[in-house]
């Protein structure tokens, strides 16, 4: 990872960028300018990933005076063996692809709707979920979704229809829980492709309008294409917290029931810290890495490709 | 047809109006509950109208550390901001102007964003144990620029953009030396920048709980969101001193959020936006 | 009740006891002087810590030290103490944790043998008491005798809190229903089949509530309501889930029995029990939506503040039901012992006397502690404040335990995973308990044990 770092300026060295051959003196100013900031990551995150690699093959308690020994990839292989595991993954991913795509339509049809209306200025309103800590939305909404004592139910058999069991079905909790996620975060989205639609050149649309377009039309062959940029930010943003949602699950379902929702990082959390099982944690969090960083090079392909069509 | 058009744009206006009350109702359900004493908050049907009590916002301000986490909240978020923000600002600086690294650095930066935050507690949690460094006040400040750096950088990064290069360059040839061209020049230049991001980067450490909840336990240490947590005590959860201290901790962020609402979208998408 | 003359009699000596506490004065000879010295008890958040700290504020003015109190939230209370240990920098001095925890502390010598501490005259309180505990208390709470147990006799800690799962019931409704005995006063259901009838009857009598609660939900709630009733229909109490050799116990026909009872309770409950908390149990008893709960008792309390509860008038206590081989009662319950990193363990020792010694047990529990006493226990102004509380001593003679090894944590989330999916019904009873034990043999291994020296993978 970090050989980019040092490849880099030898490269640009011989390089000619703005007009002017760099000077080594200037080079030199500009590593002391960015070595701080790589050197902090280093420190924080690069080696402590390698020392979590080395544990992830123990039996690891965090206190020596408990066991602690080595057996190889016998983590891997009960992971890989564990139905647990298999679950944990499906919940997350499935999590991740619904909230995505939900918070994504939703976004797009609301910033649709919001750019052309009278009442634009209630826009940043809906800014409020996003910056409420996770923690206390999970709060919020664990009591609302009671089936005896919960207010979503009360409007549901106001309405006349059958009250939910919420949190006590595996499919309905975790719909539950993706509910919350979409409500704190399709504002999100909403705000960052109604900016995206706000940017845009008007000359194009106008031009389509002129020419009779239908507003279908319009929105496949103009406004889309044009919009894709800021659309694979939301896809990006989205998708890897989602990867790594916890605080939400911690104050919820803990998991369950049966292990329904069991996303992930909940599952890591509890081998490490509530279960003292460091080593088995570590090769959960090692595969968990390697996930992220097949997600992330994905997600940010795509915007790298879709940020140079523009 | 000009009738037809505000029918469907009053159709629109209603559609908007249901979503926002969709997404805002869970807010004032919070607010109210914190008002509410405990045989009230549970009861069915919801008590629209209630005698409001404060005894929930004075528990939690006068007989609880709530008050003292929020000093710690306080303190971790703004120390953190302030590191975050000069390590950052001079990474981008360099990136942008001093072309270090290049897209591939930033990239880099934005991938080390991306990893779940529980993957790093593990082994920081055992290094820092052997070191000590577990609930001390400096752990959490320093954990949280893994997140913020990443940010400021790339933040920071869009903000120098915006500075036509030929300004810097006149400074260095009137004879400013490579720093005085980023103190006299730059930073004034992207002053507004600078508290926009430093207002994203302190909502995020404001309301960070994973990393908080496993790295500090004392009144000392602990912040906002962790206390809040340890009202589901092992014994009972008391709802009335959580919605009050919950809604404590909501405050700030709103409140901030509505103040920088104008760089609030580009704060989230990491400056991509504008 | 039957217990009603031998009560009177304990109330009679507890008075005595109680005024003669008041009259000798030197009750706290045996406290040194503490000047100077810092004492930290790390523990979590709630009724009982606070109370605790009612008595800290007092030992301080005894001996002039100053004790600080941690309270947080508990689930990660074990990192906290696990990193406290190896950071070596002693900042704790008494830790408190629940005994499904023990096998860290003991297996990890984190906390010191209290023998030795006892046996040290000068510092001893000769009013503690240690007679005066529920003597089963004192083993579950003080002995480990799992796995690799340092030594099985010894004391590491004393009981700092103890929990009892408790029947919590509605008498009016149960009086409305005709559940009553000969005088027409509602009648607690004695075995887990007479309360299935029971809540027949409740629910026809009242068609829109759902007339029992149980936690049920991941994980810690799962096992615990799990546990007592697998020792009622069989299994070797007080450790029904495994034997000394973490071997798994609990999927022969008693569980199966066990399990069949707990699916057959499911219609009586709220679509979404599988997911109900203690709190949330107890929110739905609060608001009048149970006719019959089960919970721990710190959580009682709430249901008789009228601030809090709309049945305050209403609610009658009981054990929990019977089976065929007992009717055995859940504990739970939170231990404190001295970490071996103290540096004042003199001190810390005399403080953990001093919380935990006879002298202060009345006040403690009206400040709202749990103490395993005798002496508490029949004590008349702690019985009108909390009117279970002979209850709670009468339940400790037959107790259901969870695990207090190592791997409890991982076999409890195994556990109430296997138990949700039965009750869910994705797999069969037999099937489930035995794939479940199957996981906790493999658990076992893996944490270190030797499962296989009692019997084969089931």
């Amino acid at each position: 990872m970090n050989t980019s770092v040092e490849q880099s300026p030898v490269k640009l060295e011989t390089l000619e960028v703005d007009g002017h051959k760099r000077r080594p003196r200037r080079i030199k100013f500009g590593l002391i300018l960015v070595a701080p900031a790589i050197l902090v990551i280093l420190l924080t995150i690069i080696y402590p990933t390698i020392y979590m690699f080395f544990v992830s093959f123990f039996r690891w308690s965090i206190i020596p005076t408990l066991p602690r020994h080595f057996i190889g990839f016998d983590q891997y292989l009960t992971i890989f063996r564990s139905s647990a595991f298999y679950g944990s993954l499906q919940a997350t991913f499935l999590f991740l692809l619904v909230v995505v795509v939900v918070e994504l339509l939703l976004g797009l049809g609301l910033a649709l709707l919001i750019a052309s209306s009278r009442i634009r200025w209630l826009r940043i309103s809906f800014l409020m979920p996003a910056v409420i800590a996770p923690v206390v939305v999970g709060l919020i909404w664990r009591f609302m979704f009671s089936h005896d004592l919960g207010v979503i139910n009360y409007f549901i058999s106001m309405m006349g229809l059958e009250r939910i069991a919420w949190l006590g079905r595996p499919t309905a909790a975790l719909i539950s829980i993706m509910i919350v996620d979409i409500w704190q975060w399709t504002p999100f989205a909403m705000l960052i492709i109604l900016a995206g639609i706000e940017s845009l050149p008007t000359e194009p649309l106008e031009a389509a309008q002129v020419d009779g377009a239908s507003s279908t039309q319009v929105f496949r062959h103009i406004l889309f294409p044009l919009l894709t940029p800021v659309l694979s930010i939301v896809l990006l943003f989205r998708a890897l917290d989602a990867f790594k949602t916890f605080d939400i699950i911690y104050m919820i379902t803990r998991g369950g029931p049966g292990r329904a929702t069991y996303l992930l990082s909940y599952n890591i959390w509890r081998r490490a810290f509530f279960e003292n099982n460091m080593g088995y944690a570590a090769a959960l969090s090692v595969i968990m890495i390697i996930l992220a960083t097949i997600l992330a090079k994905f997600f940010i392909g795509l915007l790298s490709r879709t940020q140079k069509m523009v | 047809m000009p009738k037809k058009k505000s029918i469907k744009s009053i159709v629109h206006s209603a559609i908007i109006i249901v979503a926002l009350a969709f997404f805002v109702f869970p807010i004032y359900w919070l607010f109210v509950t914190a008002l509410k004493i405990q045989v009230d908050i549970f009861a069915m049907p919801p008590k629209w109208i209630f005698t409001p009590t404060l005894q929930n916002f004075y528990h939690v301000f006068f007989e609880s550390a709530i008050p003292q986490l929020t000093m710690n909240s306080l303190i971790t978020a703004l120390s953190n901001v302030g590191i975050s923000l000069v390590i950052g600002t001079m990474a981008a600086y360099g990136i942008t102007r001093y072309k270090i690294g290049g897209q591939k650095l930033l990239f880099w930066f934005l991938s080390i964003r991306m990893l779940p935050p529980i993957v790093a507690t593990i082994p920081l949690f055992i290094i820092s144990a052997s070191l000590g460094l577990i609930d001390t006040r400096i752990i959490l400040p320093v954990l949280y620029l893994i997140i913020n750096i990443p940010f400021v950088v790339w933040m920071m990064k869009s903000f120098i953009d915006e500075i036509p290069e030929s300004i810097e360059e006149s400074a260095r040839i009137d004879g400013c030396s490579h720093w005085g061209v980023l103190g006299r020049i730059v930073l004034p230049l992207t002053a507004p920048g600078l508290v926009a991001t430093g207002v994203i980067c302190f909502i995020f450490a404001w309301n960070e709980f994973i990393l908080a909840m496993v790295f500090t336990r004392s009144a000392h240490t602990r912040t906002l969101p962790v206390g809040i947590s340890a009202f589901i005590t092992e014994e009972m959860i008391l709802w009335g001193y959580i919605t009050a201290s919950a809604s404590i901790a909501a405050i700030p962020p709103l409140i901030l959020a509505w103040i920088f609402q104008r760089y609030m979208v580009r704060g989230l998408t990491f400056g991509a936006v504008k | 009740m039957k217990m009603k003359t031998s009560l009177s009699i304990a109330i009679f000596v507890a008075v005595v006891l109680a005024f003669s506490a008041n009259v000798f004065a030197d009750d706290f000879d045996w406290l040194h002087n503490w000047e100077g010295v810092e004492l930290t008890l790390s523990s979590h958040t709630g009724p009982t810590t606070d109370a605790y700290a009612v008595l800290c504020r007092e030992f301080e003015e005894l001996t002039g030290a100053k004790v600080t109190v941690i309270d947080e939230s508990w689930t990660d209370l074990l990192v906290k103490h696990l990193a406290a240990f190896v950071a070596g920098t002693g900042e704790y001095d008494i830790l408190t944790f629940p005994y499904i925890w023990f096998g860290h502390y003991a297996e990890g010598m984190m906390v010191e043998n209290l023998d030795e501490w006892f046996a040290r005259e000068d510092l001893v309180d000769p009013n503690y008491g240690m007679d005066d505990f529920v003597p089963a208390i004192l083993d579950a709470y003080g002995r480990y005798t799992t796995g690799f147990t340092p030594d099985p006799e010894a004391l590491w800690s004393v009981p700092y809190k103890f929990d009892i799962y408790l029947a919590q019931y509605r008498t009016d409704l149960f009086e409305e229903a005709g559940i009553v005995d000969a005088d027409g006063v509602a009648k607690e259901p004695e075995t887990w089949d007479e309360l299935h009838d029971s809540l027949q009857k409740l629910q026809e009598a009242f068609p829109d509530i759902s007339p029992l609660s149980l936690p049920l939900a991941i994980s810690d709630p799962m096992a615990a309501t799990f546990v007592p009733i697998l020792a009622c229909y069989g299994g070797d109490a007080p450790s029904v889930i495994y034997d000394e050799n973490v071997y798994p116990l609990f999927h022969g026909p008693a569980g199966v029995e066990a399990v069949t009872m707990l699916k057959d309770l499911l219609p009586f409950q709220p679509p979404d029990a599988l997911s109900f908390d203690y709190d949330m149990v107890n929110a739905q008893m609060a608001q009048g939506m149970a006719a019959y709960a089960i919970n721990w008792n710190a959580y009682l309390p709430v249901l008789l503040d009228p601030t809090a509860s709309v049945i305050h008038e209403d609610v009658a206590f009981a054990l929990t039901p019977g089976g065929p081989e007992g009717r055995y009662q859940g504990l739970g319950g939170w231990q404190m012992g001295i970490s071996v990193n103290s540096r004042n363990k003199e001190a810390a020792f005399q403080l953990l006397q001093f919380l935990s010694g006879k002298t202060k047990g009345v006040e403690l529990a009206l400040e709202g502690g749990s103490v395993a006493r005798y002496s508490v226990a029949q004590n008349p102004e702690v019985i009108e404040a909390f009117p279970f509380y002979p209850l709670l001593i009468e339940a400790l003679s037959d107790v259901a335990m969870r695990g207090t090894d190592r791997s409890w944590t991982e076999v409890e989330m195994a556990l109430a995973v296997g138990l949700n999916e039965i009750l869910l019904g994705t797999v069969e009873p037999e099937e489930g308990l035995v794939a479940t034990a199957r996981e906790v043999f493999d658990i076992a291994r893996a944490a270190g044990y030797n499962p296989e020296e009692s019997g084969p993978r089931p």
